[in-house]
């Protein structure tokens, strides 16, 4: 039998081929596969690593700035949950993560099952059986922040990503996902 | 029913685990991240091999009978679209694929989606920005058949997983997706 059909698009991978043209690298699978995956990447570190944990670094509820207002598309000044954690494997740092959540757009339950540490913002949406739509908005490589060169004990640039997740077609979830340039690489 | 649940929760990588054990084999972390995945395989087809493409073998309306009314949630009797897909790079097959979708659930503009050949299902969720989440029933191993022999020009096993996609807390579409078990153990 001969096959045919059709290319398909790909736009992520468009984005990391522009980031890889910019930056004069080629990312390993692994990063590519962390940067394109649409459903929680614990499920892929687990595959690669064992099952990995979480660690919160911070969560606290605080008005939104004209950044997150903008990402989440709500008011300047509406309350949100910001959760910072570091997802590692027996102490050792993967994947640093910041969401912000607009709790308005929260059912009681997701916003109970927010205050438990160990608890990814994917397990949640899962648990909750949340139906949502993820749209992957920016691949980057940024300088690292003080609280990123403290925890991973490095300086060197970090790879990122930002998605958001709408559900009942409002933006539930914004996300950004970093880890050290040099992981991943094998 | 319990047990069903039960099955449910099981975390994935448990699933892939008993999998190993029942099968006597260890599998690649592709093959894990292929079989586990909560996204679109086919964005990961494409991280691994470059620009793939779609073939589709056969699609088809038809009738649901008891067992496809049961994957998909629907009375036999229903209308269902049936497809089966090959994702191939530069015709070396990767992964073929079958799906039920029930047209009574389907808008308009979906099913005419379905009805345009080569459009993956991902795409056409995406197109939409349908939201929906995914739930992998089983994974398992399958024994060949004519048709993947054809397919694959191989006769060994296949590694295989179900899952439905959920959207309005009823089922879109149900899909099946299979590859040979030596297939990406070396990437």
């Amino acid at each position: 039998m001969k096959f045919q059909g059709t290319i398909i698009k790909n736009e992520v991978r468009e984005k990391i081929n522009k980031l890889e043209e910019e930056y004069n690298t080629t990312f390993s699978t692994t990063q590519k596969l962390l940067l394109c995956e649409r459903g929680p990447i614990t499920t892929i570190l687990d595959v690669l690593y064992g099952e990995v944990s979480l660690f919160m670094l911070d969560q606290h509820i605080e008005k939104s700035n004209k950044k997150t207002s903008k990402v989440l598309n709500i008011n300047p000044g509406d309350e949100i949950d910001y959760r910072e954690v570091i997802v590692h494997k027996s102490g050792r740092p993967l994947v640093h993560t910041v969401s912000c959540i607009p709790t308005s757009r929260c059912s009681d339950e997701v916003l109970e099952d927010l205050m438990q540490e160990q608890l990814t913002t994917g397990k949640i949406i899962e648990k909750n059986d949340m139906e949502t739509y993820i749209r992957i908005n920016k691949i980057s490589i940024e300088k690292p922040t003080a609280t990123m060169e403290e925890l991973f004990k490095t300086n060197q640039h970090m790879l990122s990503r930002e998605y958001v997740m709408t559900h009942n077609k409002e933006v539930v979830i914004w996300t950004k996902e970093s880890c050290p340039f040099s992981y991943f690489k094998v | 029913m319990t047990k069903d649940k039960n099955e449910a929760n099981k975390r994935l990588i448990e699933k892939m685990e008993d999998l190993e054990m029942a099968y006597g084999q260890k599998f690649s972390n592709t093959q894990k991240i292929l079989l586990t995945t909560d996204g679109s395989i086919t964005a990961i087809l494409d991280v691994l091999y470059g620009k793939i493409s779609l073939f589709t073998i056969d699609q088809h309306f038809g009738i649901a009978d008891e067992s496809h009314a049961k994957l998909v949630d629907v009375d036999a009797g229903d209308e269902i679209n049936f497809r089966e897909v090959l994702m191939h790079k530069n015709t070396k097959p990767l992964i073929y694929a079958v799906s039920h979708v029930p047209l009574g659930r389907c808008s308009d503009e979906i099913c005419a989606d379905l009805l345009r050949a080569d459009i993956p299902i991902g795409r056409i969720l995406k197109n939409y920005n349908i939201e929906s989440r995914r739930e992998v029933k089983n994974i398992f191993i399958e024994k060949s058949n004519a048709k993947l022999r054809e397919l694959f020009k191989t006769d060994e096993d296949f590694l295989a997983r179900d899952y439905v996609i959920i959207h309005d807390g009823e089922i879109l579409m149900w899909i099946k997706e299979m590859f040979p078990v030596s297939y990406f153990t070396e990437i």
